[in-house]
């Protein structure tokens, strides 16, 4: 099975992320793997997007932790937009109890997620960003993927 | 005469301030830089950890310096920064103003940080002439924002995604330089050619809002294209890009709306290159630059005093149960 997208401009980037809202559930935790500049916030603002976001979006890496009201029909109603850049140890992350953020009805997006990974184990999705020679940002889906999900993640992919 | 205690413990630096109307009486500030500079950022709980251990003796300084009594200072009020900031932080200072205010029975006021750094330039000029023009550009903050009186803002523009503070420290942690990343780049710009690394314009357009991740990027990219570019000329490229972005914005402000003067604060206002390019575009519009001094540029709590005695006159004190808002804009500050 694929589970990667290739995105050429920012705005593909964008677009992905926001059909990406489709593959969530409530309770979900992404990280949001990757280099400087490959796109994490710029996905975030799609998910957003497509989770029925109005208010704006912005890296959330000064106050590490953005909570925005969402409004759609997949029974998500807040958005944890989370980033880590700025912690350097995993006594840091463990503190800011990522995991407690996304009881009733919300999803959390961790940016710079690899290195909150080992606190979370196995039990969390994983969208890794790669940039290539002519700057195409290949997205990889990867982490839990139930059978109902796959198909959701497919369906990403082909769009 | 109204004398208030501000607080500050909104990110990296515990302070606290004795204000006399737009008059500073103390002014403390402890950072715990020093800490974080090992971590390449600041790093939340250490730095709620470092406010807790040192807001006493912060305020206490505050006090003594002011030539108050610490055990039971005359003063009309306590402000404290409520939000925006890291929340841990937040909740150190915001704690401590609500103890203080019980024990010497005075009111508290929950006072916007940024609403805060508006307030900065009046406390060294105290003879501002309105409307004024501010752009307010940190690590956490990117914002052009018309005044037409103390308290009275409008959010003309901000940042689309990172703030132009936070794209320099990231170039800078990207380029193997120290943090903070402004001082730095701006010492290495000195010596660099501006142009040597090709960077794109950006944010053309007509509105005033900012962006600064796609600049980022591009420094990125364009170091690994073209590896051969010395240090002090990537670092001369990023910051003449970041400059021109922020000082078109302003300008285009400045023509749409008349001002008197047009201000200069938060804590990339140290930039050499924007306080050159805000004198200049004073002097080409005929009015007042204001450019507070660094220390009252960056974080610091006589700011939020001055925030505070405004708001405590405008609106009243706050209710004990106020908790602390990591996402406050200054849009809701009414």
């Amino acid at each position: 099975m694929t589970t990667s997208r290739r995105c050429a401009t920012d705005a593909d980037t964008q677009k992905a992320g926001a059909s990406f809202a489709r593959v969530l559930r409530s309770g979900d935790i992404v990280l949001l793997t990757g280099p400087l500049g490959a796109g994490k916030t710029t996905f975030a603002k799609g998910v957003a997007k497509g989770l029925g976001v109005t208010e704006r979006v912005t890296s959330p890496t000064f106050t590490m932790v953005r909570e925005h009201r969402c409004d759609n029909d997949l029974g998500i109603k807040t958005l944890q937009h989370c980033d880590v850049y700025r912690v350097e140890s995993l006594d840091e992350v463990l503190d800011l109890a990522l995991g407690e953020l996304v009881e009733e009805s919300a999803v959390a997006l961790i940016e710079w997620g690899e290195l909150a990974e080992s606190v979370f184990g196995r039990d969390v999705l994983r969208v890794n960003f790669e940039i290539d020679e002519e700057d195409t940002r290949t997205l990889l889906v990867g982490g839990e993927i139930d059978e109902a999900r796959r198909a959701l993640v497919e369906r990403w992919v082909d769009q | 005469m109204t004398v208030v205690l501000g607080i500050e413990t909104s990110c990296d630096e515990t302070a606290a301030s004795v204000v006399d109307d737009f008059h500073v009486l103390s002014s403390v500030i402890e950072s715990s830089i020093d800490q974080h500079r090992a971590f390449g950022g600041v790093v939340p709980e250490l730095a709620g950890r470092a406010h807790v251990a040192t807001i006493g003796p912060v305020v206490r300084r505050a006090l003594n310096d002011a030539r108050l009594d610490p055990h039971d200072p005359e003063i009309a009020g306590i402000a404290v920064t409520s939000g925006p900031g890291l929340i841990g932080s937040l909740l150190v200072g915001l704690s401590a103003a609500k103890a203080y205010a019980l024990a010497w029975g005075v009111p508290f006021v929950g006072v916007n940080h940024l609403e805060g750094h508006l307030f900065a330039p009046l406390l060294e000029q105290s003879d501002l002439e309105w409307p004024l023009l501010t752009l307010l550009v940190s690590g956490g903050h990117s914002l052009i924002v018309l005044q037409s009186g103390p308290g009275h803002h409008e959010v003309l523009g901000e940042t689309i995604d990172d703030a132009a503070g936070e794209a320099y420290d990231k170039v800078a942690r990207w380029l193997g330089l120290g943090y903070p990343g402004g001082p730095e780049i701006d010492r290495l710009a000195q010596q660099g050619t501006p142009g040597k690394l090709k960077l794109p314009v950006s944010m053309t357009g007509t509105d005033f809002d900012l962006s600064f991740s796609g600049l980022k990027t591009a420094v990125v990219r364009a170091t690994q294209k073209q590896s051969d570019v010395a240090l002090a000329d990537v670092a001369a490229s990023f910051q003449a890009a970041v400059a021109e972005q922020l000082l078109r914005k302003l300008r285009s402000a400045m023509e749409k709306y008349e001002v008197k003067g047009v201000a200069l604060t938060g804590g990339v206002a140290a930039n050499s290159a924007l306080r050159a390019g805000v004198t200049r575009l004073a002097q080409e519009f005929g009015v007042i630059s204001h450019l507070p001094s660094m220390i009252m540029c960056t974080d610091n709590a006589a700011m939020i005093a001055a925030a505070g005695i405004y708001r405590l006159k405008s609106d009243g004190p706050s209710p004990m149960e106020l908790s602390a808002r990591p996402n406050w804009q200054l849009e809701d500050v009414k």
